[in-house]
């Protein structure tokens, strides 16, 4: 709901979502829905197809079908200006190894044309904690600040979706607090941010609702917070 | 298409930026190439009239071979760290990730072939007195790098990429190499650009078909 008590104008809006791998369907029918300041948690076996869903939205491989795909109330992921408006946090790094922190921002503030790039990503850096290390090549750092890094990369630009593949794996107790107040913080902002995990515990205290995908389809999950 | 030059350029400069940091692609192939180039030192007729009728030949397997270890270590890049999907789920067309490896790898392969033309004429005392060279190298490299990016965004995701890579490619790039080697050796033979004019206009539309193919089906090839 908005604050004039109206419902919220989703953010996301995907109906009808089909994929499949060979003869394997891993998405029959999957419809979501994200509004303003929502943080989905959506979770489900190894394999249910958690990931190939976000890699849909987030546009790196196309539905087989979908009756609706919108981002703002325009069609996306295929269009390049449309994908400005989401950033992605993957179990992976992303993030080139023979680069600093510094010089991978940089090629990513210059291919989503951040203003002030600079700027932005010092004081990124140094919320995350890494601005002493800015300058060192990333495969010296560990799986944990390689993942603070990569979520300023997925950030960086303001983004009004923040999707997010297992997020919490492999991270120390640190990066769980910083990526934990960076999720809080984009929810105040009105960012939309669905978050896949198998462990649904992990993110409760962040979650406005809980969706699971089974069978293809994604249905609503109740958790005692 | 400012735009598209924009990310073009962004992306080149990642791909120097990192080449800087690591020198993986251009020192290896160069190393390999000087090696190749000693060994045939031994293997080949002394005889300067001999070594000059299959100087062109020589020059262009070298390039190919070396150009070959360029095309894996140029996608490899985007392999580590599921860059490729960081990439996919950007604000940029796929036809400018496309470009920028196909000229990265263009780069190293015609910057190759700059140091291994003077070198060969060097070693071997073989007259390399025309201009045309240049040009008619430039358009040889472009064609393999348009075409070598393509089926190594095809091979980069397959356990067996390093094998599967030379085996689709090297039958597909035969019409491109023959035309490279004919042009060249005729302009090695002293001969006028005319007489090997059809050799490049077969490398012209060797280079038109398939950068028009990799712009095409880049998108579809590494989606999939």
């Amino acid at each position: 709901m908005s604050k004039t008590g109206t419902p919220a104008a989703p953010l996301l809006l995907a109906q009808n979502v089909q994929k499949k791998f060979g003869r394997r369907k891993v998405l029959k029918s999957a419809s979501l829905q994200l509004t303003p300041g929502e943080c989905v948690i959506l979770t489900g076996e190894n394999g249910a197809g958690k990931s190939t869903l976000i890699k849909i939205l987030a546009g790196i491989i196309q539905a087989d079908a979908a009756d609706t795909l919108t981002l703002c109330g325009e069609p996306f992921p295929e269009s390049a200006a449309q994908r400005q408006k989401i950033g992605l946090v993957s179990h992976q790094p992303m993030l080139y190894n023979e680069l600093s922190a510094w010089e991978n921002l940089r090629f990513f503030a210059e291919i989503y044309a951040v203003p002030n790039a600079d700027e932005r990503i010092r004081s990124l850096l140094q919320r995350i904690g890494m601005e002493s290390r800015k300058d060192d090549p990333v495969r010296t750092y560990s799986r944990g600040m390689q993942q603070r890094v990569s979520i300023c990369r997925a950030i960086l630009h303001d983004p009004e979706l923040l999707l997010m593949d297992e997020p919490f794996t492999g991270l120390d107790t640190k990066s769980v607090q910083i990526l934990e107040t960076m999720i809080r913080e984009g929810k105040n902002d009105q960012k939309a941010i669905l978050i896949t995990t198998h462990d649904p515990m992990a993110a409760r205290q962040l979650a406005t609702r809980f969706l699971r995908l089974e069978k293809g389809q994604l249905v609503s999950q109740e958790f005692e917070l | 298409m400012k735009l598209f030059l924009h990310d073009l350029i962004a992306l080149i400069k990642k791909d120097l930026s990192i080449e800087k940091h690591t020198r993986e692609i251009f020192l290896v192939m160069l190393i390999f190439a000087l090696s190749i180039l000693f060994i045939l030192n031994f293997a080949l007729d002394t005889e300067v009239k001999a070594r000059s009728s299959g100087a062109a030949g020589l020059i262009w397997v070298i390039l190919v071979i070396s150009g070959q270890l360029s095309l894996n270590q140029i996608m490899n890049l985007e392999k580590q760290g599921n860059m490729l999907e960081a990439l996919l789920a950007a604000p940029i067309s796929r036809t400018a990730i496309y470009f920028s490896k196909a000229i990265t790898c263009f780069l190293g392969m015609y910057g190759m072939a700059l140091v291994i033309f003077p070198l060969y004429s060097i070693f071997y005392n073989t007259p390399l007195n025309s201009a045309h060279i240049l040009w008619i190298s430039a358009l040889g490299c472009w064609g393999y790098a348009a075409l070598g990016v393509l089926i190594s965004a095809m091979t980069i995701q397959t356990r067996m990429r390093d094998i599967l890579l030379p085996i689709l490619f090297f039958p597909v790039i035969i019409p491109l190499i023959v035309a490279a080697v004919k042009s060249t050796g005729a302009i090695f033979q002293g001969e006028t650009i005319g007489t090997a004019m059809p050799w490049i206009s077969q490398l012209i539309a060797f280079n038109v078909i398939f950068t028009a193919i990799g712009m095409i089906s880049f998108e579809y090839i590494v989606e999939e």
